[in-house]
């Protein structure tokens, strides 16, 4: 008994397959060893091109003006809170949901997620979601980062039908030793979730990790904005900036530098940009591989029923 | 429960809800957050200054990155400081990273305007004013009217450095009824040299006009145009890193082709031109043949950039910075280029062509009225607690003392004044050169161009000769080659406004974009196929109207003697 021999077409399958894969995997991983090489270039000499795996001219300024405000790590606490907070808040909160939306026993069930499914199709816009949460009070506040972010129906829905797959003779036989409703949930359902509760957690937590817009738009106090927002106004600025004198106006800005700044500016809002995506990618690319055997599981989630 | 008396239950909550939801109070309109400082002086100081009680007032920046300029410490830093001191006004300020327009729809929809707002201002049927007029008229804009005399300095914003026109019809548009609700600012002081050059022109790369022996200057009509970019492709001219060059190309998004059709450009102010003793719309002008033949003439010899129109700033920054265009039509680039191919390759220093002459055989070059149509302005929210405050504010830092505060700081400190003209000390520019964002933290970036108009550094304080850097030099050289041409007169686009079906027309023509169908035809197989494409676009103008337009126009303009095309 030994390894099955193989065959030339198997060896040949082996070598397209690998070959395929490591296409993917090249065009995937690209564009971020791209990144990560003019990041840690200088900005004008990147202009020139040519810079395809490694950077040129090595530089440190680039990162070092993107840590330069102190509000930097501020953002990064925010966004670890926002985050944490969220994703643990949503997938409870969604598994409640779609847990009590996958009883068959619940009046009215059809109705309810006709409800919810309903407040899917349109939306109020932008400006009566400004003045719904400023009546609400949660406006430049913290909880604005939070509350609006924990509720999800396609999430809900993914949930739903995966529970809808658990065979109900588990929960029945729960039920018939004593166990309360929440029991079931928390003791059965929940620990055979655990491929959907990763995917779903995976999906909002890097959807709420990259949001920069509900800060942006909703948070004026700086020490409130997460991460990508406040990188985002960095990028922002900095583009600004290089269209603009130091003196303000919208003038030529090479009329009013002095000769050592025009030495000393290599930090251009191209290279800041890079920089920021590899400082906010670099944490949930550390994450990843923690969930990862639980997405893979989950991947066909939601696709099979019982 | 049966069935139906589930569903009726179900439909009655549903239209509950929704009733409930629409059904809501608004909101009441907040005020903006001020802390409630009394517009009372309060005691006079020992040195007899009058002191105010202290202010915060709220501040947006509704520019998309605006924020760039402002100091860390908002509060606390040294302008901030002798404001404070002077005014008693503090300013609580935010900024924005998203679209302005939305911004500004936001803040007047919900009622949270902040007590000032400095927004771009370019016209009042579009965009941002659009939106700012339009919640002017809706008395969320405070009038200014009854402050203006007791503030002098907010007084000449209002009345220095405005294009008449852009005046009468825009800032002061009739729906205002003589109001006046916006004050402008980085407007120039009323004089030609406070007006900004851009040098727009053609840049050659001095090395292959060396090997070509051709002088800059020579070159300035459309023919030796051709003959030269003929020339370079056929000289094997090379970039830095030893590829063929392209003869002539842009930046991004083919920004600025026009430069290389100067030839048939003219002195214009308007959307209008006099074309065989007519007044016709820009559209329909017949020398649109002869410039879409000639730039598909450089693109079909190999002449011009192909990418030039899809150019993103990467692909155009490298082009430019690689010497791979041996004459590109644009600004400069100097702050682009100083960093880069100057540094390492001086010789290829690009040099000026021309000027190019242009219909009239005189100079083509930038096209300004005495004063700027379309600005940064600043308004205050009619529900403001304390105008006083803030007009003090404004009113101060447009005075003489608050105008070196905001580009120098303070006397002794960051500067010293020679002759009237203020002079960094050596170690504190040392600072500021070294990190610029001392500068800005010392509150030396906020204040110029977003609260200060009607006026000019570089005329009233200008650098001495010897500390110009040689970049600077260099732009004043192409300004002195291509001096400002200045046009005191209405543009004629102003009385299309009066026309009974100008909002039909604008309607009708929103789809059309000449610029893209033009880019479209430089591309068609044929030069037949090019100017079909050129005449139905020009015969979509005519069917919105164009034609009936230009005729009232010139109607419209022979009833005044002071209109401009």
């Amino acid at each position: 008994m030994g390894a099955k021999r193989l065959t030339s077409a198997d060896r040949i399958y082996m070598v397209l397959n690998y070959s395929v894969l490591f296409i993917f995997c090249a065009t995937a991983l690209y564009p971020f060893i791209y990144f990560l090489a003019l990041s840690f270039n200088d900005g004008y000499d990147a202009m020139k091109g040519g810079i395809y795996f490694f950077p040129r001219v090595f530089t440190l300024e680039n990162y070092a003006k993107a840590f330069t405000n102190p509000l930097i790590l501020n953002s990064f606490y925010v966004s670890i809170a926002r985050t944490v907070i969220v994703t643990v808040g949503s997938v409870l909160l969604t598994a409640l949901l779609a847990y009590a939306l996958s009883r068959k026993g619940l009046p009215g069930r059809k109705y309810i997620v006709f409800f919810f499914f309903f407040t899917t199709l349109f939306s109020g816009g932008l400006i009566p979601t400004f003045i719904l949460f400023r009546q609400i009070h949660i406006l430049n506040t913290f909880w604005v980062l939070v509350l609006p972010s924990l509720y999800s129906f396609f999430n809900a829905i993914i949930m739903k039908t995966f529970f809808d797959g658990i065979p109900e003779a588990l929960s029945e036989s729960a039920r018939i030793d004593g166990a309360s409703e929440l029991s079931v949930f928390a003791r059965i359902i929940l620990p055979l979730s655990m491929p959907v509760l990763a995917t779903i957690a995976l999906f909002v937590g890097v959807g709420v990790w990259n949001d920069w817009f509900t800060g942006q738009f909703f948070i004026q106090n700086e020490k409130l904005h997460p991460a990508a927002t406040f990188l985002n106004k960095m990028i922002s600025e900095a583009s600004f900036q290089s269209m603009t004198s130091s003196s303000g106006n919208s003038g030529s800005a090479i009329q009013n530098m002095t000769e050592s700044q025009l030495e000393l500016r290599g930090v251009t809002p191209e290279a800041l940009r890079m920089t920021f995506v590899i400082i906010i990618t670099t944490p949930i690319i550390c994450v990843y591989p923690f969930l990862q055997k639980y997405f893979v599981k989950g991947v066909l989630v939601g696709s099979l029923k019982e | 429960m049966s069935k139906n008396g589930l569903r009726s239950g179900f439909i009655i909550t549903l239209i509950a809800i929704l009733l409930t939801a629409c059904a809501g109070s608004g909101g009441t309109k907040e005020a903006s957050t001020v802390n409630s400082g009394s517009n009372e002086p309060g005691n006079v100081s020992e040195t007899g200054a009058e002191q105010f009680k202290p202010v915060t007032l709220t501040y947006l920046s509704a520019w998309n990155g605006g924020g760039g300029a402002f100091p860390q410490d908002q509060e606390n830093n040294p302008v901030a400081q002798k404001i404070r001191e002077k005014t008693g006004v503090t300013l609580k300020m935010e900024s924005i990273t998203t679209s302005e327009v939305e911004k500004l729809n936001t803040i007047f929809a919900s009622g949270t305007v902040p007590d000032i707002v400095n927004a771009p201002f370019w016209s009042t049927t579009g965009g941002e004013g659009q939106v700012i007029k339009k919640a002017a008229m809706e008395g969320q804009i405070l009038d200014l009217t009854p402050y203006l005399d007791k503030y002098p300095n907010v007084k000449r914003l209002v009345t220095t450095g405005i294009a008449k026109d852009f005046n009468e019809f825009d800032l002061n548009s009739p729906d205002f009824e003589g109001k006046t609700y916006l004050i402008p600012t980085e407007t120039p002081d009323g004089t030609p040299e406070s007006i900004h050059n851009w040098n727009y022109g053609l840049f050659a790369r001095g090395d292959i006009l060396k090997a070509l022996n051709v002088k800059a200057e020579e070159i300035d009509t459309q023919e030796e145009l051709y003959d030269l970019l003929v020339k370079i492709r056929d000289g094997g001219f090379k970039d830095i890193a030893g590829k063929p060059v392209i003869p002539a190309g842009t930046m991004w998004n083919g920004w600025d082709y026009g430069q290389f059709l100067a030839g048939w450009s003219d002195y214009n102010i308007s959307d209008y031109r006099e074309e065989d003793g007519k007044l016709i719309h820009w559209t329909q002008s017949k020398d649109h043949e002869e410039r879409l033949l000639y730039m598909r003439k450089l693109l079909n010899e190999g002449l011009f950039d192909l990418e030039a129109f899809s150019n993103t700033s990467t692909t155009a920054n490298e082009k430019l910075t690689t010497g791979k265009l041996a004459v590109f039509g644009a600004q400069p680039m100097l702050a682009e280029l100083s960093k880069t191919l100057y540094k390492t390759n001086p010789e290829m220093q690009y040099e000026l062509l021309g000027p190019m002459k242009n219909k009239r055989g005189e100079i083509r070059t930038q096209v300004e009225k005495p004063g700027r149509s379309g600005f940064p302005v600043l308004f205050l929210s009619a529900n403001i607690k304390d105008p006083d405050a803030a007009l003090r504010y404004i009113d101060y830092v447009n005075s003489e003392e608050g105008r070196l505060l905001a580009y120098y700081g303070i006397e002794g400190t960051h500067y010293t004044l020679e002759n009237g003209i203020p002079q960094w000390i050596p170690d504190v520019k040392k600072q500021f050169d070294e990190n610029p964002d001392l500068k800005r933290d010392a509150g030396l970036n906020f204040l110029p161009g977003r609260f200060i108009g009607a006026f000019s550094d570089s005329v009233t304080w200008p650098i001495p000769e010897d500390q110009k850097t040689q970049w600077q030099k260099l732009e004043e050289s192409f300004s002195a080659r291509m001096p400002i041409k200045i046009i005191d007169k209405v543009s004629a686009s102003y009385l299309a406004r009066e026309w009974p079906k100008y909002d039909e027309f604008i309607n009708k023509t929103s789809s059309l974009n000449f610029d893209d169908e033009f880019k479209k035809a430089l591309f068609a197989s044929s030069d037949q196929e090019a100017l079909n494409i050129l005449h139905k676009t020009q015969e979509k103008f005519r069917d919105a109207g164009v034609e009936e337009m230009a005729a009232f126009v010139a109607q419209k303009a022979a009833e005044r003697d002071d209109v401009g095309f």
